[in-house]
């Protein structure tokens, strides 16, 4: 078999049941959305080869089943996970309280160096919201992870968010294949770098 | 005087035995006998019984003894000669000679010691002993054939048999019964000296192997031992003959190149210290030796004793498969299973009584599980399968029940209309459920026509039966997947009391699927495991290899019985022949294995890593085909159930009697002698496998740990 990309990563997606976490996948593979999606019983995963500074990427995102006592299968499947996006429900305070308990989940289960993003979905219902962007951006720090509020069915931020978690780890596995080869593309990397925060800062202004 | 009494009953024995020309060359082999001694033995077998051979030893037949074969070289001119005797000596010539007086004690010792030492080299795959000089006195009754003068060698009756069969007229020579059924090691080690090759199997189901020419064998020889030389460096041909048959190895490379070459890496020794997939070649050599009765063969589509050239996919296919080869030795053909029609409204109204109880509902079961039923019955006979209707019941106690079923429905029904916004408040529990199954009824189903579309009364009913059942059963709850299970119920049902007792008597079924330490699942899980590794194990194996045999790609197929592998139709008619409980309770479970037989070829052909595996297993939804699958899985189950060596574990999840364990020790102690190393394989396999339970308590308790804080920082 040829390859026909550069890197392979594997994503997650993790979060309670009904925060939307199966929407967004297929917002981000087939770029539509449907109302009467079922729920997601074990775990399945779509793929899709992005472009990142003239690399291919190949993405593997995992989407797996939020209630709690489908755990202990769902977690078997962390083992390589690259890149995590825990996802709540702006509109159920509930959900954006278990992050906390995802993340204690994520340490148990996946490699200690694993990426994560927080991800408040359904940003388009306003009138129901419970939980502020400013909560969000603050439990977020507290981790010390990116955050963005996404809307799988209006199409706000889906993209934004894989592709900036894909820079990351893309920065991260280059920077590790830099400490191998010392004389390499270093100074390379610092406008990537600038240019990624720059990015998601202008993105975060929009919301 | 002692050379000429040898030579006179040599001569006399063998007279009978070989045609003129083949008698002239034994002559010239008799008379140089004091110079070179007696042939090396290559290997022997004891305890063979001769049950076919010419007429010369008629008195010998069913006798034991032993069986070997012989190699008898001698120089002719400046090219040594090497000739090949198959040789049968009775056991008798053997107490004749220890009773002899003329060979006094050190005869009797002397013989003893050579048996010993024969078996013991045979089953260590160590050559060339030589037999006592003592011998030739007591050769006057074993019967001798040239390997040249044999075309082909069979092995018949799972191993217990080999008969070998004359050239030109094609006719029988002989055939031995192995008292120890080893007859496929004998084979084997024929194999091993690359005096045999596959060839097709016989009409009667045994494996045939042709006996290769002098020339063949030295060249499949030569090429087995370039591949191997540094082991066997000592033993290259000599000098001497390679320039003479120059051309003739070029001419024949073809024929013998890629086989050995393919096969041969398989069997270093140093492969077999440091690879991880336990393959040996052993296991490899015994390909073939009972392919009719192999299950995953014949489900593979693969065709025995296959071409010369074979992809790398095809020979690890057959290096799973002899392992398989020796685990299905025990298993029988797998039978073809016929499906049959649904129960009729006809038939239906033939088995009730004038006051409505139903009589063999064993009977209705059986055509229920052959065929399903009409749609017009489901209503009514689901009830039925699902205990909510008693078979045993007349109408007028049905009408009863139904009434008590009804009141004691409204009942919990009012219990959750009546909660107040304040207890609802402090309630947690009840709050997470009732969330759940708000987020999940508003997905379940809708592109069907019952549930489709905004404000459907059938979503109200749907969600007010799963809210009933949480007050029916408030420590289980609501779990995703229950309204999967629900919904198709509903749409047969239509009435909300009969759906929810139906859907009662289906949890009953499947409550363990559900529980909150998941402990059901993985019990199933290894259900399903055991049982692919006993009627599968080709597929097995290469799971175990690629981290994939913890079964989790099963996950969905269990928890809601194939919901979402099936269309509307093609579930009801599984859910009901699953619902009758036959064959057995845990046929959902060989359901899953016939479906991965089906798929066995497809998965390792294409070399799948658990993603992959886990991808194709989702991908098949939508494209199984129930009625196949269905016949698969009983054909799996009926051969499992006819086993006589099934182990206990697996019996239990059948739903088989379990065996005495004075019977178990009885069968083990019959098994042939690599089921003893299989056994320890599964002893080994076992202590790894208790690190994972270990974790997943770990885990457990973990997340209980987990549970209690968020617990008690609600209060």
């Amino acid at each position: 078999m040829a390859k026909t990309y550069d890197y392979l990563f594997k994503l997650l997606l993790i979060g309670d049941s009904g925060v939307g976490k199966t929407c967004i996948l297929f917002r981000f593979s087939e770029d539509a959305f449907n109302t009467t999606f079922i729920s997601t019983i074990g775990i399945d995963f779509k793929i899709r080869t992005i472009e990142l500074d003239n690399k291919k990427i190949k993405l593997q995102i995992w989407d797996t089943a939020g209630q709690e006592r489908f755990r202990t299968i769902t977690t078997a499947y962390y083992r390589g996970a690259m890149g995590i996006m825990l996802v709540y429900d702006i509109t159920q305070e509930k959900s954006f309280e278990n992050i906390k308990n995802w993340i204690r989940n994520i340490e148990e289960n996946a490699s200690a160096d694993v990426e994560k993003m927080l991800l408040g979905n359904k940003c388009e219902l306003t009138d129901k919201r419970q939980v502020s962007k400013e909560r969000g951006e603050q439990l977020a720090i507290e981790y010390g992870i990116k955050f963005m509020e996404t809307s799988a069915k209006a199409s706000i931020n889906v993209e934004e968010a894989f592709l900036t978690l894909a820079s990351d780890i893309k920065a991260k596995t280059e920077k590790r294949m830099e400490a191998n080869n010392p004389p390499k593309g270093g100074h390379q990397l610092k406008p990537m770098d600038s240019r990624t925060k720059d990015s998601w800062l202008s993105r975060c202004s929009l919301l | 005087m002692d050379e000429s009494v040898r030579y006179d009953r040599c001569h006399q024995v063998q007279l009978g035995v070989f045609n003129e020309s083949q008698l002239s060359s034994v002559e010239e082999d008799v008379q140089n006998l004091p110079q070179q001694g007696t042939g090396n033995i290559l290997f022997t077998h004891d305890g063979v019984l001769l049950k076919k051979a010419s007429a010369e030893h008629i008195a010998d037949l069913n006798t034991s003894g032993s069986l070997s074969l012989v190699e008898y070289s001698r120089s002719i001119a400046e090219m040594p000669r090497r000739r090949l005797l198959l040789e049968w000596q009775p056991n008798d010539s053997i107490m004749i000679a220890d009773d002899s007086q003329d060979q006094g004690d050190w005869a009797l010792v002397d013989r003893i010691s050579g048996r010993t030492r024969t078996t013991s080299e045979c089953r260590a795959f160590n050559t060339r002993p030589i037999e006592p000089s003592g011998g030739a006195t007591t050769r006057s009754r074993v019967m001798r054939a040239q390997l040249e003068d044999l075309s082909s060698v069979e092995v018949r009756h799972r191993g217990q048999t080999i008969r070998f069969m004359r050239k030109g007229a094609n006719g029988v020579h002989s055939e031995f019964f192995f008292q120890h059924g080893n007859a496929d090691l004998f084979v084997r080690s024929m194999r091993d000296q690359h005096l045999i090759e596959n060839a097709e199997t016989s009409r009667s189901g045994g494996e045939v192997y042709a006996i290769l020419t002098t020339e063949n064998q030295k060249l499949k020889k030569t090429f087995a031992e370039l591949d191997i030389g540094q082991i066997k460096a000592s033993q290259l041909p000599r000098e001497s003959w390679l320039p003479n048959k120059l051309a003739g190895i070029l001419g024949n490379i073809p024929d013998y190149v890629q086989p050995p070459f393919q096969r041969s890496p398989k069997s270093r020794p140093g492969v077999l210290i440091s690879g991880d997939r336990q393959t040996s070649p052993d296991n490899y050599q015994i390909i073939g030796l009972s392919g009719s009765t192999n299950s995953a063969c014949s489900s593979n589509g693969q065709s025995r004793g296959g071409s010369a050239e074979k992809s790398p996919a095809d020979s690890e296919l057959e290096t799973l498969n002899a392992q398989d080869e020796k685990i299905v030795n025990n298993l029988p053909d797998r039978q073809r299973v016929e499906r049959g029609h649904p129960l009729t409204e006809t038939q239906w109204l033939e088995f009730q009584t004038p006051d409505g109880r139903i009589s063999d509902s064993a009977r209705i079961k059986e055509l229920i599980f052959r065929g399903g039923v009409v749609q017009s019955l489901r209503p009514e006979v689901w009830k039925f399968l699902l205990n909510y209707y008693l078979w045993s019941d007349t109408h007028v106690e049905r009408i009863e029940r139904r009434k008590q079923k009804s009141i004691e429905y409204y009942n919990m029904k009012a219990q959750w209309l009546a909660m107040t916004t304040t207890q609802e408040a402090n309630f947690c529990g009840y709050r997470e459920r009732k969330c759940q199954i708000e987020k999940d009824v508003k997905r379940t189903d809708r592109s069907l026509q019952f549930f489709a579309g905004e404000d459907n009364p059938n979503l109200t009913l749907l969600q007010g039966i799963l809210m009933t059942y949480v007050m029916y059963n408030f420590d289980l709850g609501y779990v995703q997947g229950m309204s999967d299970l629900l919904a198709p119920i509903l749409e047969i049902q239509v009435n909300e009391v009969d759906t929810f007792w139906c859907f009662v008597g289906f949890m009953e079924l499947v409550f363990t699927n559900f529980d909150i330490d998941q402990a059901g699942m993985k019990t199933q899980f290894a259900q399903i495991r055991r049982l692919i590794e006993f009627a599968n194990a080709p597929l097995f194996n290469y799971m175990r290899s690629h981290d994939s045999d913890n079964m989790y790609f099963c996950f969905r197929w269990l928890l809601v019985w194939y919901k979402r592998e099936l269309n509307s139709e093609d579930v009801l008619k599984l859910w009901e022949c699953l619902w009758t409980r036959l064959p057995c309770p845990n046929f959902h479970l060989l359901f899953s294995v016939a479906i991965l037989d089906q798929e066995t070829r497809v998965i390792i052909d294409s070399q799948y890593e658990f993603t992959e595996i886990l991808k194709h297993v989702n991908e098949l939804s939508g494209n199984i085909d129930v009625q196949k699958t269905l016949q698969v899985a009983e054909g799996i189950y009926l051969q499992l159930k006819g086993s006589e060596t099934l182990p206990n574990d697996i019996r239990s999840i059948i739903g088989e009697p379990l065996l005495p364990a004075a019977a178990g020790e009885e069968i083990d102690g019959g098994m042939v002698d690599e089921e003893p190393t299989y056994s320890d394989d599964g002893f080994d396999e076992l202590v790894k496998e208790l690190t994972p339970e270990e974790k997943v308590r770990q885990q457990a308790l973990l997340e209980e740990a987990c549970e209690r804080s968020l617990f008690l920082q609600f209060h």
